[in-house]
């Protein structure tokens, strides 16, 4: 989708604040929501392309006056409603009772879950599909298809309808666009090498150049391929 | 595709802590989480992983002309030889800087970064402004932003890293490191210089 999140060449954000030897996490909160995500791909409820395309579908003047794990909890609350695991009312209504004391985070152990959550991670992660044969070599020229998918995609506007090099073939890797809806396509992938003319015109200085990952489906051949 | 009608209107929590607390409550109530579970993976990020692993590959790769052969050309097979990754979950590229050539990490759609070998990346790496601008003006940006001044004969090549491909820079040696061990090497390394953010080696 054309959305918020696709901040490459984009202006206006002013300068970047660099703060100096920052904690991991800022806040317990922080913590406890890296530890949700944990729990929603360790237990494989959602993947990492649903995760991404539920950040991506905030509105998205909330996206940017939130902060990174404010995000991040608002993407993996929806995906726990949408998937049934849990409901508003009921995170409503425990919000309210551990507000008033009437219930505690319970206490359970499970001394193995933790490894079975990594391993879930894994496979929620895991990009790599059974090979096939890639239609593009390193050193051909592509230009990147003028799309604008609705759904999740890793296709950038920043470099569509733009021309590069393919620089490496990188294998097959499931497609973002696919398994963030359910789907489990997968296409060759390719790193492309453009030069930074290409995507900004006279805005680029010289010697500079932009690698980025591209699936087959992203690409065409040029006209005078 | 379309979002029906059943998504949910999920907007960010006014009290995050409560509403992270909430959520937790029930996972654990459902069998999905314990609360061992949510210390252990806070303690996983905030103590075991982090730029240290990534410093140790480096000063391996600045002592050791094979192993930087390796590293440039395997990348995270040579990787799991010096620090504990696992390789089923992401891969990684390492990308080397010279004189001629300065590479930049990016992730303009969401915030990609190699946390097996650098830990969770700064605040300002996943900030709209360093999203948007890494990718349209970096030798601008390093020279305004982090005092990096690259000469005109120094090219730039910028990585955004959209796909579970990561990638990490291996940083030139320092030149007055010349006679420093492996062990003293890797206190010189620096997480910014494993992004590209900041430049060890002459110029």
């Amino acid at each position: 989708m054309d959305g918020i999140h696709d901040l490459g060449g984009m202006d206006g954000f002013g300068s970047i604040e660099i703060a100096a030897d920052e904690p991991v996490f800022h806040e317990p909160w922080e913590g406890w929501t890296y530890a949700l995500y944990v729990a929603g791909m360790g237990n494989e409820i959602f993947n990492i392309d649903e995760f991404r395309h539920s950040i991506e579908r905030m509105d998205p003047d909330e996206y940017l006056d939130a902060a990174y794990y404010e995000r991040w909890l608002t993407a993996i609350e929806r995906l726990f409603v949408e998937k049934g695991v849990l409901d508003e009312a009921e995170i409503d209504a425990r919000m309210a009772a551990l507000e008033s004391g009437d219930a505690s985070v319970p206490e359970r152990s499970e001394p193995d879950l933790l490894d079975d959550l990594f391993e879930g991670v894994a496979a929620s992660y895991a990009a790599w599909r059974d090979h096939q044969e890639p239609s593009f070599a390193e050193g051909d020229r592509v230009r990147v298809r003028n799309i604008h998918p609705r759904g999740h995609t890793r296709c950038p506007r920043y470099v569509r309808r733009a021309e590069g090099v393919v620089a490496a073939v990188r294998g097959t890797f499931v497609l973002p666009d696919s398994r963030a809806h359910g789907g489990d396509d997968a296409e060759p992938v390719y790193n492309v090498r453009f030069e930074g003319e290409e995507l900004f015109g006279s805005a680029a200085d010289a010697g500079e150049h932009v690698h980025i990952e591209l699936w087959e489906s992203y690409l065409e051949t040029t006209d005078d391929a | 595709m379309p979002e029906d009608d059943t998504t949910p209107d999920v907007t960010p929590p006014a009290d995050p802590t409560a509403r992270a607390r909430a959520i937790q409550s029930l996972l654990v109530e459902k069998g999905l989480l314990t609360t061992d579970a949510v210390d252990d993976i806070v303690s996983v990020y905030e103590e075991d992983l982090g730029p240290l692993n990534g410093k140790r590959v480096v000063a391996r790769a600045w002592s050791d002309p094979d192993y930087r052969e390796r590293l440039l050309d395997e990348g995270v097979s040579a990787i799991a030889e010096v620090v504990d990754v696992n390789d089923d979950i992401v891969d990684i590229e390492v990308v080397e800087n010279t004189p001629e050539t300065h590479n930049l990490v990016v992730c303009t759609l969401c915030s990609c970064y190699p946390w097996a070998v650098l830990g969770l990346p700064p605040t300002w790496y996943k900030s709209p402004a360093y999203r948007a601008r890494a990718v349209r003006e970096p030798r601008t940006m390093l020279r305004e932003e982090f005092a990096v001044d690259l000469p005109a004969s120094t090219d730039v090549e910028v990585w955004d890293s959209n796909s579970e491909l990561r990638y990490m820079v291996l940083p030139q040696r320092p030149p007055d490191a010349e006679d420093a061990t492996e062990e003293e090497l890797v206190e010189r390394v620096t997480r910014d210089s494993m992004i590209g953010v900041e430049r060890l080696g002459e110029p």
